[in-house]
């Protein structure tokens, strides 16, 4: 009998997701919710990943895993150049000092 | 079909990336060309026809759909259609930042904003035909990557960096928590293929995690037509951005979610049975779900729109109604509801960015968006005077009286939703009140152009020269948004080739 079943993946997963959402309302500072997304996209690349190991389902779920590796960096690149631009106007990165645009 | 036959059937999406490829480094070594703007919209717009043209020789992808690169991409009258609309309104996305004061003079680098248009298009085009899971995902970051940079593409006024920023949050959120609901679907049903995935459902019998992944899928496609309770970035980002790529935000992306939004659950959960009475597939009942998010969305999107003095973020809550208004449709369960969603579409293609060239004209004189800015502006002269029937136009269009196109895409949408095989009369009562409360907003922008003689502010100039496209495209958009309203049945037949479309 395995030690390490489906499940646990599941179980660690399921608390990166939820830990992720709790950082995305939670947090402030932009780099910190950013941070809560990358954690939710690397929940679900456990999910596949775990998935495709342990179900038997080929090695579609492994490919989507390392796809969504490239993309969480593409991702970042893209929201680090935005983060500079406000950083620029703003000399911080707090969420709540984006207010210019509300109503 | 195996991944070399394919090639042949790919030839739009092809074209165009090999068009992007050799527009990069053209643009690279020829840098003193492309810095003209002129020159660059001129490019982008010439590759964009070209596309259009292959995509209307090669793919008629009807009656039979055509399936390549083993599953990935699917080649029907739906990813037909919706390239046809989205690959047009990329192209007016060009002629519109062409004829824009604000773009031009915020743009230092016209050869990268033309390079991500163009990328958007493919990964509009892309999205469209996508059958795969993978291929879905992929293609949605694709658009949503270049659309917050197009977003957030100048550095000139603050409030782009900042709706920047928000919609890369927002959008990051979504599209984790999709990626997530995509991992549970792929572990309920071993497939990531879309016929896979139906085949799977319709044998065996999965529980409420089924409802739960679909939830957590739909998050990420709601955002993408900034559906109710994911349409918080949806004001800030149209009031950021520049006024022509809000245009096209507010079309060319929200088609393409559309469409994905109709593959996904018609192709998946849905079986076409006896006398083509659609059924639902599994156990979640989506139509439900979708219904209620359509009549919180329109619900939501009309009450905002109410107190707003900016035109560009009211239009920005009309667009969360309309979208409320076509998931309506989406969520009829019936052949008509696809037809008429696609109808409703090409018609609020017209309309709406109509109404954005009306915009850019004014804010290209005044250099402003606040509505107060409007008042009495058909009284300035000539050109106000034609500004502002222009805008009623389309204003009206936008209401759904007639005898303009709006009404007849509002009404399909009603009937959708009346027919007798799956009535939802609650939803339609929804939406008629809808209406009539959009009548108010809709008609206080009137009233402060028509009724008011006051002459507020700057004068306005006359006809200017350079601008006789801006002027004639916002001509024919009007005429054509008139012409479909009194004979539709070209746009009706064209339409009705999505009757095929499940099998």
């Amino acid at each position: 009998m395995e030690i390490i079943t489906l499940q646990s993946f599941l179980i660690v997963s399921l608390i990166l997701f939820l830990t992720g959402l709790y950082t995305i309302v939670s947090r402030k500072n932009i780099i910190g919710i950013y941070m809560g997304i990358e954690l939710i996209l690397n929940s679900s690349a456990l999910n596949f990943a775990s998935f495709s190991r342990f179900a038997g389902r080929g090695l579609e779920g492994q490919v989507f895993s390392i796809f969504i590796i490239v993309l969480a960096a593409a991702e970042a690149a893209v929201a680090l150049a935005l983060l500079l631009a406000v950083f620029k106007r703003q000399r911080g990165i707090d969420a709540d000092k984006l207010n210019i645009l509300k109503g | 079909m195996g991944n070399l036959e394919s090639i042949r059937y790919f030839a739009p999406e092809g074209f165009l990336s090999v068009f992007i490829i050799t527009f990069l480094i053209a643009g690279l070594l020829r840098r003193k060309t492309f810095s003209k703007s002129s020159f660059s919209c001129i490019a982008g717009t010439a590759g964009l026809f070209l596309t259009l043209i292959l995509e209307l020789c090669i793919n008629t992808g009807y009656p039979d759909a055509i399936v390549i690169f083993s599953g990935m991409l699917k080649l029907d009258a739906l990813s037909h259609l919706f390239k046809i609309l989205c690959i047009s309104s990329s192209i007016l996305l060009f002629l519109f930042s062409y004829s824009s004061r604000e773009t031009s003079d915020s743009l230092k680098e016209p050869m990268e904003y033309a390079l991500l248009i163009l990328s958007c298009t493919l990964g509009m085009m892309l999205l469209v035909s996508s059958s795969n899971l993978l291929m879905m995902y992929l293609s949605l970051e694709f658009l949503s990557l270049t659309a917050y940079m197009l977003t957030g593409f100048t550095d000139k006024n603050e409030k782009a960096s900042e709706a920047a920023m928000k919609y890369l949050l927002y959008g990051g959120a979504a599209s984790g928590i999709m990626a997530y609901g995509l991992s549970l679907l792929y572990g309920i049903t071993g497939s990531l293929d879309y016929s896979g995935i139906h085949r799977f459902i319709a044998e065996n019998n999965s529980g409420i995690i089924l409802y739960i992944s679909m939830i957590f899928i739909f998050t990420g496609l709601g955002f993408k037509i900034a559906a109710f309770p994911f349409h918080a970035w949806c004001p800030d980002v149209y009031e950021g951005a520049l006024t022509p790529f809000t245009a096209f935000l507010s079309v060319g992306p929200k088609a393409a979610g559309f469409a994905v939004i109709i593959r996904f659950f018609y192709q998946i959960f849905t079986v076409r049975g006896e006398g083509d009475v659609l059924t639902v597939l599994g156990s979640a009942d989506w139509p439900a779900m979708l219904a209620i998010i359509s009549a919180l969305t329109m619900t939501f999107g009309n009450l905002a729109a109410l107190r707003q003095k900016n035109i560009k973020r009211l239009l920005a809550y009309s667009s969360i109604a309309h979208a409320g208004y076509m998931l309506m449709a989406a969520a009829s369960l019936t052949i008509l509801g696809i037809v008429s969603v696609f109808f409703y579409l090409s018609v609020y293609f017209l309309m709406n960015f109509g109404a954005f060239l009306v915009v850019i004209a004014v804010s290209n004189e005044f250099n402003s968006d606040e509505i107060e800015d409007y008042e009495g502006l058909a009284w300035k002269n000539s050109k106000g005077a034609f500004l502002a029937s222009m805008f009623a136009v389309f204003l009206f269009s936008l209401i759904g009286t007639p005898p303009f196109a709006g009404f007849i895409g509002k009404f399909y949408l009603l009937l959708s939703i009346l027919q007798p095989e799956n009535p939802i009369y609650w939803l339609a009562v929804v939406a008629v009140i809808n209406i009539i409360i959009s009548l108010y907003y809709y008609a206080r922008i009137l009233k402060t152009m028509f009724l008011s003689r006051r002459q507020k502010g700057t004068a306005l100039s006359g006809f200017e020269r350079g601008q006789y496209l801006q002027y004639s495209l916002m001509a024919g958009l009007a005429l054509f948004s008139i012409i479909f309203g009194i004979y539709w049945s070209p746009l009706n037949n064209i339409s009705m080739l999505l009757e095929n479309f499940i099998h």
